[in-house]
């Protein structure tokens, strides 16, 4: 018994040391993932910069499940006054409200302050397949029925949107074969040429590509990733709707005074200018953004959700419940 | 020889003072972690990140693969003392790890599942070395169909995993998979016994599920007992060490189980659980007393235990030779060399040797801090069996809250923990064992998944299971190992009904 | 025919009961085909097959002499309530009064899972062990914990 306070007494002093941490009081960014996650990783970067910005004290929360959509629950129920924030992918405001019927958010709980960073969706074979263009592919494809499946990291995701449209744009019947959020075995299985072909975000498979193991074909963006100088995207190859991409937002609630979003933008938007931050952010993939004013950001979405919401209507994808 | 001068400068990079102190300072933060009920090392690691960054790289990795490490010992080590697996790969060291402390033993199961772990991790080490690129192709052979009939494998292992009867140990396979059935349906997007609660479309928690059922479901259990009884830690705790008869049964199943998780810990996903109860099974399997495990077999936790760190050290040859991370912490840890401008993949071995090198040091030096800073600590965790149970429960009860709340920040780990603090009582009661109803719950949304991704590649041809290599082999493995552990059964049973 | 291990009785009709209540939940989602499951097929079939391995489990049960060994022996209820009361309710008030409050509340009910406690011991514990998870979880760790009840 008596160690067992001793030992508590060491755990207790080594503790004591910090405490003068606490003092000032905590800003918060909710993250509707596990700690770990990219979008993790980049919601800690954003507390960095807003943190370095005025010397105040920034944290992550981890509000992980139902795809997300907790995230959001947290952000509904938090003081607007520009303490607390989330962050999220475009996608979980433009697309999810289409396909999900029972969704507790949308759009319209939400201000946007910033888009931080995102990514292209490519479509990408593995080095077992002939093609090597998207042309020389989709002709590939055409010859055997059994050929046109296509994995994303998951179900009802933008790639997966973006897959069937490209298949109903190209004219082949593509099957989707979902994995669990992406994660190694989307990668392996594809490399492996156990799956042939996937449509997913392009940070994850740079360094495959390189390497030569798979090729991106096409990126989704209006430009080529800046990643990829030699990779056309679909606008180039005549795919001339086919233009989408992953970003990554920050937000505050939806009442949140608009001169105090403004300030956060402002400060969230230069850090991001700094050279050594957006090199590092480039090396994993991401594309740095920030250069948008909230209202821009904000108009973006909606016509990203209006474009999904054509596109949910067109096909009639529904997520069962 | 190009491994022992390549060898040589990675132990010339890795055994700088600042560089040992980071391995240490890495263990030490990774053991209390993983000794912290709920806590895991991805979060931990993803916290400690921003400071990592300014670090110089070799270090930086050097102190995250010591929180890797340390993380998996620490969980091992709640498994041994008081029944609560930290994570998968630790159940099965839960089985026969903590009957050996209810019976005084719990510092040679500690010490065996040190010392069995440090071997296979310098083993893990060489192997790492010496095969990497080899060994990196096992992974793209395992596509969707193999691993499907991997799974399956497991699961029969399940059953033969448990030492009472086997149709229990088959209902409660079924029972656990039916409880990984909890979750979207990654195929098809279906929410799947949900019953509109947003936590339970992303599956039921394993840490959650794995508390109630051993921890809180075990201090019931005791609590039931008289009160002599249950103060068994306390009476007779014998040495602290090990027997020369207790090295002498364990060794054999340290070198297979060695074996096993340097192969097994190639594949991404599962590698590591995968290994552990192979191990066990197959300690099980060869022992000529097989009667002895579930009550404290020392094979039972040293075999194990070896297979996990070592297949906790060949996890990193994906990542090494070609930038595939096979779990959350790989992949954090490819974020933090990414970040430090080191690409990884096959070329981080031409480019940095330096760095791929001194990892590969610095993990066998971590896995020798790691064996230092715990041997001294087995006095201590023993010393905390010697609590009076009424000290102790309460304790448990409330650093498993705390550590419920901060996995998802959500009291709803804390009320499903209790749910199943109920059931794994009624299971205790039913004489039904927890350990094959975990696996079960673990492995079987992948098998699910794998299996059905290989049917719609196959359009739906079930023949490719068996005319694949790899995968017809291991479903023929899982046939004659399912026959193996029933025809006793069914004699037994036939025999038993002559008698009637 | 009387029931002869009771402990295999009962766990054999566990296993049917929860194997139909799967069986019938998963028939509210597609069964798809062999060649193309779908989300139903799975639970569906493990269903039936636990409902399956439930009946022989009970007819295994089943026999002419009793089984004294296999008896399930009544629990003590005692300490099964009060830890899951303890645990459901620092659920229910970690997020609402913050640790400082709920943590002593829990120890001074879970103490109360045995008969040989004594208040003193408890109220010790109580505020070792809240102190000791605050300096630990909240101070050292720098865990996203609610410290203080929130203000509504």
């Amino acid at each position: 018994m008596k160690s067992f306070f001793a030992s508590m007494a060491i755990v207790l002093t080594g503790a004591m040391t910090t405490i003068p941490n606490m003092a000032s009081a905590q800003n918060r960014i909710f993250v509707g993932t596990v700690a770990g996650s990219d979008l993790d990783g980049l919601a800690r970067r954003v507390a960095e910069v807003l943190a370095a910005s005025d010397g105040s004290r920034w944290i992550v929360e981890n509000r992980p499940g139902s795809g997300g959509a907790l995230g959001f629950d947290a952000i509904k129920s938090a003081p607007a006054d520009g303490t607390t924030l989330l962050m999220a992918p475009s996608g979980a405001m433009t697309l999810t409200p289409h396909t999900r019927g029972n969704l507790k958010y949308s759009l319209a709980d939400v201000a946007p302050v910033s888009r931080v960073a995102g990514f292209d969706v490519a479509y990408i074979v593995s080095a077992k397949v002939p093609a090597t263009t998207l042309k020389a592919y989709i002709d590939w494809v055409k010859q055997d029925n059994s050929r046109a499946v296509f994995a994303t990291p998951q179900f009802g995701g933008i790639p997966h949107m973006f897959g069937i449209k490209l298949g109903r744009a190209a004219g082949v019947p593509l099957d989707n074969v979902a994995y669990r959020g992406g994660g190694s075995q989307l990668i392996t299985d594809v490399v492996g040429g156990h799956l042939l072909a996937a449509s997913s975000g392009v940070a994850e498979w740079l360094r495959e590509h390189q390497a030569g193991t798979v090729r991106i074909l096409a990126t989704s963006g209006t430009k080529r990733a800046p990643q990829l100088p030699n990779v056309p995207t679909f606008q180039e190859l005549g795919y001339k709707d086919l233009v989408a991409s992953i970003s990554y937002i920050l937000m505050a609630p939806a009442q949140t005074p608009k001169a105090t979003i403004d300030g956060i933008a402002a400060r969230v938007n230069k850090g991001l200018t700094d050279a050594k931050l957006r090199e590092a952010l480039t090396a994993q993939g991401f594309v740095v953004d920030g250069t948008a004013n909230p209202a821009t950001v904000a108009a973006d979405l909606r016509a990203e959700h209006k474009y999904w919401g054509d596109l949910v209507k067109e096909t009639g994808f529904k997520m069962p419940n | 020889m190009d491994l022992f001068s390549n060898l040589a400068t990675g132990f010339g990079v890795a055994l700088s003072l600042q560089n040992l102190a980071f391995a240490l300072g890495g263990v030490f933060i990774g053991t209390l972690i993983g000794v912290l009920p709920g806590l895991g090392p991805v979060p931990a690691i993803a916290m400690l990140l921003p400071s990592i960054y300014t670090l110089d790289p070799t270090a930086a990795l050097i102190m995250l693969a010591g929180v890797y490490y340390g993380a998996q010992y620490g969980g091992s080590t709640t498994a041994i003392l008081i029944n609560l697996p930290g994570e998968s790969s630790s159940i099965v060291t839960a089985i026969d790890g903590y009957q050996m402390a209810r019976k005084g033993r719990a510092g040679a199961a500690l010490a065996a599942a040190g010392l069995g772990s440090f071997f296979a991790g310098c083993v893990g080490t060489l192997v790492l070395a010496a095969f990497a690129p080899a060994l990196a192709g096992i992974a793209f052979a395992f596509g969707p169909a193999e691993y499907a009939a991997l799974m399956l494998l497991g699961l029969i292992g399940a059953v033969v995993l448990a030492s009472g009867s086997v149709s229990k140990a088959v209902g409660m396979v079924l029972l656990g998979l039916l409880l990984g059935q909890i979750n979207t349906d990654p195929l098809s997007g279906v929410e799947r016994f949900s019953f509109g609660i947003p936590e339970l479309t992303d599956g039921l928690g394993f840490v959650a599920v794995a508390m109630g059922l051993f921890g809180f479901g075990e201090i019931i259990g005791n609590l039931n007992r008289p009160s002599e009884s249950r103060e068994v830690f306390t009476r007779d705790v014998k040495n602290l060490w090990p027997t020369g008869e207790d090295f002498r049964q364990a060794m054999p199943a340290v070198l297979r189980g060695t074996a096993l998780g340097s192969l097994l810990g190639v594949l991404p996903g599962g590698g590591a659980i995968l290994a552990s109860f192979v191990s066990y099974t197959l300690e099980k399997r060869v022992s000529k007393t097989p009667e002895r495990f579930g009550h404290g077999a020392i094979e039972g936790v040293a075999g194990p235990e070896s297979a996990n760190n070592a297949a906790a050290q060949t996890s990193f040859i994906p990542m090494l030779t070609l930038g595939i991370p096979p779990n959350p912490v790989m992949a954090l840890m490819i974020g933090a060399m990414v970040v430090m401008g080191i690409t990884p993949g096959p070329k981080v071995m031409v480019e940095n040797p330096d760095l791929f090198w001194g990892l590969i040091a610095s993990m066998w030096i971590g896995n020798l801090m790691l064996i230092i800073l715990n041997l001294p600590f087995i006095g201590i965790w023993v010393k905390l069996l010697t609590v009076p149970y009424r000290f102790l429960f309460p304790s448990i009860v409330c650093f498993c809250v705390i550590g419920l709340y901060t996995l998802s920040n959500n009291n709803f780990d804390i009320y499903l923990a209790g749910v199943f603090a109920i059931i794994g009582f009624l299971f205790i009661k039913l004489r039904c064992e927890a350990g094959p109803l975990l696996l079960g719950m673990v492995l079987g949304p992948m098998l699910e998944e794998n299996l059905r991704r290989t049917l719609l590649v196959a359009r739906g041809d079930w023949s490719v299971l068996l005319t694949r290599p790899i995968s017809g082999t291991l479903i023929a493995l899982s046939v004659v190992m399912l026959v193996s552990a029933l025809l006793p059964a069914i004699r037994k049973r036939r025999d038993n009904a002559f008698r009637d | 025919m009387r029931i002869k291990s009771e402990v295999d009785f009962w766990s054999g009709v566990v296993f049917i009961v929860v194997g139909l209540a799967f069986a019938m939940g998963a028939t509210e989602y597609r069964f798809g085909t062999s060649a193309r499951p779908g989300p139903g097929y799975f639970p569906l079939g493990l269903g039936l097959l636990l409902a399956i391995v439930g009946i022989i489990e009970l007819i295994g049960a089943l026999g002419r002499e009793r089984n004294d060994a296999d008896r399930i022996t009544s629990p003590i209820w005692r300490p099964m309530l009060v830890i899951v009361a303890a645990v459901l309710g620092a659920g229910f008030l970690l997020p609402r009064a913050g640790m400082l409050i709920t943590l002593p509340l829990v120890i001074v009910l879970t103490c109360l899972a045995t008969s040989d406690f004594k208040f003193r011991e408890a109220f010790g514990l109580a505020a070792v062990l809240t102190l000791g998870s605050w300096l630990l979880f909240v101070v050292a760790l720098e865990l996203r914990i609610p410290v203080m009840p929130t203000k509504i």
